[in-house]
């Protein structure tokens, strides 16, 4: 065999060999792309208008409540205030936004801390259902709300939901992080690796 | 044929952009079907927001629950299914809800329905002795 043939067939059998050891040993993790969030313009308790596309470059992590939160509801909230306490351990960019959803309209004051903001927004009735209902696909009623949270990343793509009554903060804080590293970290020829973990479905489990 | 297999993965993930479809949820098949623990414990269907409905199918041998699914014209239906025991698999007719169905796992897609009539959805994938007998139909009325 030529020296070029050599070359040729060990460089393919090196290429399959990184392709095979990529998708078994799984380098980088990364969370699954699913659909498009749905595009909403909201107001906050000062009557601010906030609108999906000014959190572009954001990870936003969604979440539902109303005014009697209580059950579900409120050990999600509690779990998100426990998530939202640990952010300091994360990167501070790109920055991570906390958006409570009140179903029933109401609105209380947005707090921020290090370096991130919880905002709390809510709308009338009929841009709730369109956004929350269709949009996010959360069932709620006047005495029903489905527990929900739902992780968007900086390009508006849904990342990850979380449905179960009691979320795990560790796992919630797992996810955040995968999040900020493939925003920080995929760029230039590191994003075709990231591209690579897309497609072997390096998830974590 | 490693060389083209090779290129035909290199080429459908990186010009095309085709990824192979994301895991929905999964859920604990044991638990599927008791109330409260999945939201498979109580199938059915219910409005999301006007004109916007999920269907929560339960999948297993060799039925679906629920069997029959009533709906409007101009509805857009999400329906998730999983399955209680072996892998199924569902083909509406009149729409592109076509899809695996696997014990442990929920499967989605969503339809808009534009026209009325009776669509009938079945297992496409053999699971057993009665298959054949494994169907329910979307009913879109006017």
């Amino acid at each position: 065999m030529k020296l070029s043939g050599r070359i040729f067939y060990t460089s393919i059998t090196a290429i399959t060999a990184a392709i095979v050891a990529f998708a078994v040993f799984r380098p980088i993790t990364v969370l699954p792309r699913s659909t498009i969030a749905p595009g909403w313009s909201l107001t906050d308790a000062s009557g601010r208008a906030i609108n999906s596309e000014m959190l572009r470059g954001h990870m936003v992590l969604y979440n539902f409540s109303s005014a009697d939160c209580s059950g579900t509801c409120a050990s999600q909230q509690s779990a998100l205030q426990a998530l939202f306490d640990r952010l300091d351990r994360l990167p501070t960019e790109p920055p991570i936004t906390f958006i409570t959803l009140r179903v029933d309209g109401s609105t209380i004051t947005a707090h921020a801390a290090h370096g991130h903001e919880w905002l709390t927004l809510s709308g009338d009735a009929p841009t709730l259902k369109r956004v929350v209902g269709a949009g996010f696909g959360v069932f709620y009623d006047r005495t029903t709300l489905e527990p929900a949270l739902v992780l968007v990343d900086g390009w508006g793509i849904r990342r990850a939901e979380y449905r179960q009554p009691q979320p795990s903060v560790d796992a919630l804080e797992r996810d955040l992080g995968l999040l900020l590293d493939e925003a920080r970290n995929s760029t230039g020829i590191a994003r075709y690796a990231y591209e690579a973990a897309h497609l072997f479905l390096c998830y974590p489990t | 044929m490693i060389i083209i297999f090779a290129a035909a993965v290199t080429t459908s993930a990186f010009v095309i952009g085709i990824q192979l479809p994301a895991p929905v949820a999964r859920v604990d098949s044991r638990l599927v079907a008791t109330p409260g623990a999945t939201i498979f414990g109580e199938p059915g269907v219910r409005e999301l927001a006007p004109h916007h409905l999920e269907a929560r199918v339960l999948a297993r041998t060799w039925q679906f629950d629920p069997r029959e699914i009533r709906v409007k014209v101009g509805d857009t239906v999400t329906f998730f299914y999983t399955s209680q025991d072996v892998i199924h698999g569902v083909k509406l007719m009149g729409s592109n809800v076509n899809m695996m169905i696997i014990p442990g796992q929920v499967s989605r897609l969503s339809a808009t329905f534009e026209k009325a009539g009776t669509f009938k959805f079945l297992c496409h994938e053999y699971c057993g002795l009665g298959h054949h007998t494994m169907y329910g139909e979307v009913i879109v009325e006017p």
